[in-house]
């Protein structure tokens, strides 16, 4: 119910709701370009269009969803001059839903593990290890995004409602009641 | 007269002590999530610490570290490998045709889509004449995965068993000396003479240089 009273606050412009919007589309676009890297060797273009399934797909509009409103909500919340909360949280959920794509099936972890000195033997026991991984359990990394950025959101409507000062009967009344118009003066 | 204005009712409120006692209390709870992204990395420097100390000198790590020119333009250096029938069997005896060597490891979902690339061009490359030998990377790279019958079976589907794709695991030094870095997907096109003309990744992506490969072998 909360978030329903953060967002009018902070869709009630025309200003944020396509600043939210176009947040929505620029993430969706990253993730459905990037999520299916897996499936290319961490090639990115048209081609990772081709390997969205119905589970990548899920993922990618849920998450640029999140990552909108959460983006949005900060952004209204700094506008109003109170402290931004979950930023770590959101750069975080962008990073750990990104790692399977990049990391697993590309030459990034064997390059990595490489420049530190590896030898072939210890990369042959290793590259599997780290990329196995995320290949496996590319799906709990999603879902740990997707619950990292429903926690960043929580954080933001929390922070919008306490930086407005409100009780919750306070809310309804402004939400419902006469006094709407004199608290906003 | 004048009316006093009422002060509004709704006022702003300093947070009380226990709102900042809980936000205090909450705070490592908002880390918990960045810890969680650090131990990732932890874990992968973990990884590169415990093998150094625990990894001996073998034989094949020696022969390893001795550099094999494995590059376009070279000689493809002979490797040995083990057939999904068993048989023990070496690169030089597709000496004569053009050959796509494919070093993978079976738990990679490049991989799997690279097969159903592949399988779907199949016939073509069968027509040119290229002998595709697709062979699972020493010890699966680290990670346990699907046998390499179980992924033919399930990816390469009717094409397996085809007399032109044959399938099997890399020996050691094969593995060490074609893909040195240990990336989990890896394929070199090598031409009827033995020298290598491509070395690259995902052929679900690169098939365009695959076929062309094919196309100049079948002119050839």
């Amino acid at each position: 119910m909360n978030l329903f009273v953060a967002l009018g606050l902070a869709l009630r412009s025309w200003g944020h709701r396509y600043l939210a919007l176009g947040l929505f589309l620029v993430a969706l676009t990253l993730y459905l370009f990037t999520l299916p890297a897996a499936y290319t060797g961490g090639a990115i273009g048209l081609i990772s269009l081709r390997y969205l399934n119905a589970e990548l797909l899920f993922f990618s509009v849920a998450l640029a969803g999140l990552l909108s409103l959460v983006l949005t909500l900060n952004i209204y919340a700094f506008r109003a001059s109170s402290a931004r909360q979950g930023r770590s949280l959101s750069l975080g959920a962008v990073l750990s839903s990104l790692l399977p794509s990049s990391v697993c099936c590309t030459s990034l972890v064997p390059s990595l593990l490489a420049a530190f000195g590896a030898s072939t033997p210890q990369i042959f026991g290793l590259t599997g290890r780290i990329q196995g991984i995320f290949a496996y359990y590319e799906p709990l990394f999603l879902a740990f995004s997707l619950i990292l950025l429903l926690f960043a959101l929580h954080l933001a409507v929390r922070n919008i409602l306490r930086s407005c000062s409100l009780t919750h009967t306070e809310r309804s009344v402004v939400s419902s009641g006469p006094q709407a118009e004199e608290i906003k003066r | 007269m004048a009316r006093k204005p009422k002060k509004s009712s709704v006022s702003r409120k300093k947070p009380s002590g226990r709102q900042q006692r809980a936000g205090r209390s909450r705070r490592p709870l908002y880390y918990g999530a960045g810890l969680l992204a650090l131990a990732l990395v932890a874990f992968a420097v973990y990884g590169l610490i415990i093998p150094k100390s625990s990894t001996g000198s073998t034989p094949d790590a020696v022969s390893a570290n001795k550099t094999v020119a494995v590059k376009v333009g070279a000689p493809a250096p002979d490797m040995t490998f083990k057939s999904s029938n068993g048989a023990e069997r070496r690169l030089s005896e597709f000496r004569g045709q053009p050959v796509m060597l494919w070093l993978f490891a079976t738990w990679c979902p490049t991989c799997q889509a690279g097969t159903t690339a592949v399988v779907q061009n199949f016939e073509r490359l069968r027509d040119s004449g290229v002998q595709i030998i697709q062979l699972e990377l020493y010890n699966n790279l680290g990670y346990a995965g699907p046998s390499v019958e179980e992924f033919a079976r399930r990816y390469a589907g009717s094409t397996y068993p085809s007399a032109g794709w044959i399938w099997g695991q890399a020996s050691q030094q094969g593995s060490y000396t074609y893909d040195p870095k240990g990336y989990p997907d890896i394929y070199f096109l090598i031409d009827k003479d033995g020298i290598i003309r491509a070395i690259n990744g995902a052929p679900n992506v690169t098939m365009k240089q695959i076929l062309a490969f094919a196309q100049r072998a079948a002119g050839q």
